[in-house]
């Protein structure tokens, strides 16, 4: 039977999740390709690791870090598991994705962390491909192991418990199951997490080229078992780690995370594309536009607003809409942010006495979400949206601007080339007297 | 979901939402639904300024969520209570064992930058060891701290719901406004808007003699869920040119009459004022004794609400009682009588405020037969010996004046209100154990029936205080 969304408001609102990213094969997957203007993203991205999607030819290079940039909540995740769809295959990638928020404390996050956890993803998705190393693609790994780590004096008494718990043994799994303890100290143990840093720092370059020679190992059984070429690895969550986070992991860290010769994606919050001292580092130039509902020339986008539309009645039925009007005000007023969508939705299926949503309720919520930015916006902060609104120019990014974009009231169109403000915003005094003292 | 279940749940929502200021109940409404029917964990904002409003708030939610079955514990963090976010942590996962929703009640603004920076590191470890509602008792400023400094947790939050009041809510009364009487439920009025915004849309528009009560209508709708500023945006900028195009002068009067009582409740006195001296112009224009004497009444209530008592008291006596009494409009005589003894009062001429109430007022009302008004009369008498520590005259006031006759209208929540009263006396001349067994076994359980959440908590302040007092360890008090 084929999928059929919520015809009820309370199911709606029971159902509402901001944070969750759509598995590939979830019936509610909307294609925003056109509607983003995002047909080349996927080509571009398959091109930075030197595949070519129109002929498939694929030349990778010995290693690629590449950041992919958007606005939070906008679906980077979800289009990325369906792009792992188009990357994998036998001439192509094995796509091995690696979500930091599940397996390590994406608050407090290190390269070294990082690292751990790409090496238990890679394992277990070999493992489940029915791919076998030999001993000797294990033992540099297991060697730094049992050299630096289960013999480390600041370590024992942590090594001590874990040779107390269950039998790690040897091989595939016995590695799996010691990264796990490793990545779950990292998560949760307070009293070990800093000193298995230092212990990786101080022998990261051991440990660096253990694991690359792993990654070179589990390539060249991937290419005899016909299954891919190379390994692709796709680190998601790192888009959402916090400010001083962000710039340790991909500004005062990058060279560590260059170290690893293999492919590799990270998801980043947008404003780290306007950090100065980002450039040069790590292929910094690609990232998932917003939904557009207008071109630059505000004329409408036509497939912008459809796909919005399937997006929100995959969510809620149509019945449960007074009319076509309440579907497209609340459209509007999410400036083709998915999140902000759902966020408007929601406070409806709150506000609305019945199981009906009409426009006096659409236009209340409206008023609610604005609310919540006039908390924080300053008679500043109103003045350059509307000066950017009205010149329809990109005019910097200075630290107030990648704020604005940061906390979503200021949003980013097309390739980066123009901006918005959020379309709530506009209805707050602060921006209508800003609109007044500009005119 | 059953539809059954969903209307008693409603119906509870929004007879819960009656206990809470007018200009809240939908957020207060929007709150209870999320908490009820959202996923089982949640991060919510609640915003409120004012601790004994936020208790009245919070124990209005746990009423219908224990209806609903749903067990809500509290937690107040200050820095006496809790080191950092991780003993805070460490209780939240206590509780969540056996609660489905939790009040995280900031106090003294314990939630400052570094614990929220602390929270946020650890946002999505507390989903998963907390898995149940967390709404978070912030002030305004603690909101903003959050949304700027902590930007990912804001980025997180399932709802804000805002209970800001201005400044914080008086213990001692402030002016008291009646809503007109509307025995439509909420839903039915909402539903009702959302008609007259069909009607209004229509096009081609509807002439302006049919659409004029449309805003009427919609205007005393709004301010009657508390939405004052959409009301009087409606009677400004919709009702009012119209009416002064159509040359309706009585109707532009009404409505200048309407737009001032909206801004006098939001406490915008001066405002009230320059739209009253218009609406003053045409009563005098026409010559309408009654209309002229209920809005200059109007004029002195706003002056006294700006303290300026001399004045309002020379106009209620030398332009506004005359007029009563030549019209021999006693009831308007006898209420403006107690606005002049109100006024003393406020000014600390207890003898004198005295003398009006028991010459002026108390006759009137008994003329009448109105036993309601002269109860209330009697209790304002009361309040005033009381003030001058007579009170063994008050008490007796308050026992055979006042309760027989509540009793006898069968007004419950007047009578507990006079039992808050007589509790005060007791507590005044040191009979706490006595005081104490009226508020706890009468007074406050009667309120808590009735749903007075304000009054209710005001006595239970009172009660606080006779227990210190008492030097008595707290018992069990009514939930």
């Amino acid at each position: 039977m084929s999928y059929q969304p919520p015809d009820n408001i309370l199911e709606v609102l029971q159902k509402i999740e901001y944070e969750e990213a759509l598995a590939a094969d979830d019936p509610r997957f909307v294609d925003t390709t056109v509607a983003r203007g995002s047909q080349k993203t996927l080509y571009r991205l398959a091109r930075k690791f030197s595949l070519d999607l129109s002929d498939g030819r694929f030349t990778p290079p010995l290693q690629k870090h590449v950041l992919f940039f958007g606005h939070v909540g906008i679906g980077k995740t979800t289009e990325l598991r369906h792009y792992a769809k188009e990357l994998n295959g036998r001439e192509r990638f094995l796509v091995v994705e690696v979500d930091i928020a599940l397996m390590l404390d994406r608050n407090n996050i290190k390269y070294a962390d990082t690292l751990m956890a790409m090496a238990q993803e890679l394992l277990k998705t070999l493992t489940l491909h029915n791919i076998s190393l030999g001993s000797e693609a294990l033992s540099e790994l297991e060697h730094w192991f049992s050299q630096r780590v289960l013999s480390s004096e600041n370590l024992r008494q942590f090594t001590g418990e874990i040779k107390a718990g269950a039998e790690v043994g040897g091989g595939i799994p016995g590695l799996i199951k010691l990264f796990a303890v490793f990545t779950s100290s990292f998560k949760t143990n307070k009293t070990y997490k800093e000193e298995l840093r230092t212990v990786i720092r101080n022998s990261f370059s051991e440990f660096v080229a253990a694991f690359n020679y792993l990654l070179r190992q589990a390539e060249e059984s991937l290419v005899k078992a016909n299954i891919a070429k190379r390994v692709l690895f796709i680190i998601d969550g790192t888009d959402k780690l916090r400010g001083e986070d962000t710039r340790d992991f991909f500004v005062h860290d990058a060279e560590q995370l260059l170290a690893i010769e293999g492919h590799v994606i990270y998801t980043a919050p947008l404003n780290l594309k306007y950090e100065d001292n980002l450039a040069g580092k790590l292929d910094a130039d690609l990232w998932l536009p917003m939904i557009k509902l207008t071109d630059r020339d505000n004329h409408i986008w036509r497939p912008g607003w459809e796909a919005m539309r399937k997006i929100l009645l995959y969510r809620a039925a149509q019945t449960l809409f007074a009319s076509d009007a309440e579907i497209n005000r609340l459209i509007e007023y999410s400036g083709g942010h998915p999140r902000e969508m759902l966020r408007l939705l929601k406070l409806c299926c709150e506000l609305a006495e019945d199981d009906l949503i009409d426009i006096q309720t659409v236009d209340t919520a409206i008023k609610l979400l604005a609310s919540d930015y006039r908390r924080f916006l300053e008679p500043e902060d109103y003045k350059l949206l509307v000066e950017i609104d009205q010149n329809n120019l990109h005019i910097g990014n200075d630290k107030r601007t990648r704020d604005l974009l940061y906390r979503l009231a200021l949003l980013e169109y097309n390739d980066g080339s123009w901006r918005r403000s959020h379309p709530v915003i506009r209805s707050l005094e602060g921006y209508i007297a800003a609109v007044n003292a500009i005119t | 979901m059953k539809t059954a279940d969903v209307f008693r749940f409603d119906h509870r929502r929004h007879l819960a939402a009656t206990a809470v200021r007018p200009e809240h109940h939908a957020d207060f409404n929007r709150l209870v639904k999320v908490l009820r029917y959202g996923s089982r964990f949640q991060f919510l904002l609640a915003e409120c300024n004012d601790d004994l409003y936020r208790d009245l708030l919070i124990a209005k939610l746990n009423d219908v969520l224990a209806e609903e079955g749903m067990q809500a514990a509290r937690l107040n963090v200050s820095r006496q209570t809790y080191s950092n976010f991780a003993a805070l942590e460490t209780e939240m996962r206590r509780l969540a064992a056996d609660h489905q929703a939790l009040h995280i009640v900031d106090q003294h603004h314990w939630f400052d930058a570094e614990q929220l920076e602390a929270f946020n590191i650890r946002r999505e470890a507390v989903a998963q060891v907390v898995p149940i509602r967390l709404i978070f008792w912030l002030a305004t400023d603690t909101i903003k701290l959050l949304a700027l400094q902590a930007t990912d947790l804001w980025t997180w939050r399932g709802g804000v719901f805002s209970f800001a009041t201005q400044g914080h809510m008086e213990i001692s009364e402030p002016p008291q406004f009646m809503n007109d009487i509307d025995n439509r439920t909420q839903a039915q009025r909402s539903k009702r808007i959302a008609e007259l915004h069909s009607y209004l849309n229509m096009q081609p528009p509807l002439p302006d003699d049919l659409i004029l009560p449309l805003f009427d209508e919609l205007a005393g709708l709004l301010k009657s869920l508390g939405d004052f500023d959409e009301a009087l945006r409606i009677r400004r900028e919709d009702a009012l040119p119209r009416y002064r195009k159509m040359g309706d002068e009585h109707a532009v009067a009404t409505s200048l009459a309407n737009i001032a009582d909206i801004l006098t409740r939001q406490g915008k006195y001066e405002e009230a004022l320059n739209i009253q001296k218009e609406e003053l112009s045409i009563h005098q224009k026409f010559n309408d004794h009654s209309a002229l004497a209920r809005c200059l009444g109007n004029i002195a209530t706003n002056y006294s609400y700006l303290k300026l008592f001399d004045f309002a008291q020379s106009m209620f006596q030398k332009q506004v009682l005359p007029i009563f009494q030549e019209l021999k409009d006693d009831r308007s005589i006898a209420v403006t009588q107690g606005k002049i003894a109100q006024i003393l009062c406020e000014k600390g001429q207890l003898t004198e405020a005295l003398q009006v109430l028991q010459k002026d007022v108390l006759p009137i009302f008994r003329k009448l037969s109105d036993i309601n008004s002269v109860a209330i009369t009697y209790g304002q008498i009361a309040d005033i010996f009381c003030a001058q520590g007579q009170f063994s005259e008050a008490m007796h006031i308050r026992q055979e004046q006042e309760l027989p006759v509540y009793r006898k209208l069968g007004d419950a929540h007047l009578v507990a209100i006079t039992q808050g009263d007589i509790a005060a006396i007791l507590q005044a001349t040191g009979q706490y154990a006595e005081a104490a067994h009226i508020l706890e076994d009468e007074a406050i359980p009667a309120l808590l029936k009735i749903g007075d959440e304000r009054s209710m908590a005001i006595l239970r302040t009172r009660l606080e205080e006779i227990r210190q007092a008492m030097e008595l360890p707290r018992t069990e008090e009514p939930a």
